[in-house]
């Protein structure tokens, strides 16, 4: 009866089960792809083709430099705004002429006369006293650097005199 | 096999999935939207099988009977129809030509088997299930799972011998 059984059992296991289609494989793959796009969360976290850890890190790389890029432009911005505002009064451009043109409209003629360096702003300064004459050449020797001209002269350079016109 | 193949556990069981859904319905075609129902099914929550070859068996066995019962009149009036087609549709198993007759007697006398010996026999043969793994699939204890297969050894000797006879 053992022998038998034996037997019927190789026999039967002797036969082979059909294969399955491949459209039933396509079948599958495509279910399986798209379970795991509608429900990224419930994917491996590492399956053995990295799909899903790489897949979602791209994401929020893209994100984080969305963002960043908008953080950088900004930055810009603000910075070149900043840096006119700082650098606006110290530009060499800018001197007693520009800065009277630019703000001529806050300034008294008087007082663009007193700051600019001009003979009439000297001869007023040495008609007061030589010392306001000295303060006046004192202020623009600072305001240009000493450079200019008259931040060669003092008071007691006859020179300077000569150079002003006064006798 | 590793649980992150799917091709791998589709190769090597997909046949025997497809004959173990035949047990239940007659049409290859419905057999194969079985067995797609129940791979995905087993797919899910593989990792939380005990065995999970025993549990891919039983999702199918599973799925088969939900299509039945969901397809119960339906089956009923076109059982006639599906019978033809499963005749002429595909056979159950690969032979050598020489030997078509036999896998035809071999086939005709597994469907005269009872449903509950059928399944045993076609898990513990064809999908090559230890009896503790037969029992898991098909939530019966071992010892009833090990009796019928005895019984369907015996009744299927039987019918191939009647069958020889005629």
């Amino acid at each position: 009866m053992s022998r038998e059984h034996d037997n019927l059992e190789r026999e039967l296991q002797s036969l082979r089960p059909c294969g399955i289609s491949s459209h039933l494989r396509e079948r599958i793959a495509q279910c399986l792809a798209e379970s795991d796009a509608s429900d990224p969360d419930s994917r491996p976290v590492a399956d053995s083709q990295g799909r899903s850890r790489d897949g979602m890190s791209s994401v929020l790389i893209r994100r984080f430099f969305r963002h960043e890029l908008v953080g950088v432009v900004c930055g810009a911005v603000a910075a070149a705004i900043i840096a006119a505002i700082l650098l606006g009064p110290a530009d060499p451009a800018v001197g007693p002429q520009a800065h009277n043109s630019r703000g001529g409209s806050d300034l008294s003629p008087a007082a663009a006369d007193a700051d600019a360096p001009t003979l009439r702003a000297y001869q007023q300064a040495w008609a007061e006293s030589p010392e306001a004459l000295d303060l006046l050449l004192a202020q623009h020797a600072s305001r240009f650097g000493g450079s200019g001209r008259l931040a060669r002269y003092s008071v007691s350079d006859p020179n300077l005199y000569e150079s002003i016109g006064v006798p | 096999m590793g649980l992150d193949n799917w091709t791998g556990w589709l190769e090597e069981h997909g046949p025997t999935l497809v004959l173990v859904a035949r047990q239940y319905v007659p049409s290859r075609t419905d057999a194969e939207d079985i067995v797609q129902e129940a791979f995905l099914r087993f797919w899910r929550a593989r990792d939380q099988a005990v065995d999970p070859v025993a549990y891919l068996y039983a999702c199918v066995r599973g799925c088969a009977l939900e299509w039945l019962r969901g397809n119960r009149r339906r089956a009923h009036r076109e059982s006639a129809v599906a019978r033809h087609e499963a005749s002429a549709d595909s056979a159950l198993f690969f032979a050598p030509l020489a030997q078509a007759e036999r896998r035809s007697a071999i086939e005709e006398a597994l469907q005269q088997l009872p449903e509950a010996q059928r399944e045993v026999l076609v898990l513990k043969i064809w999908a090559g299930l230890s009896f503790t793994q037969v029992a898991q699939a098909l939530g019966i204890p071992i010892n009833t799972a090990g009796s019928r297969y005895r019984y369907a050894l015996a009744k299927m000797r039987e019918l191939l011998a009647e069958e020889s006879i005629r």
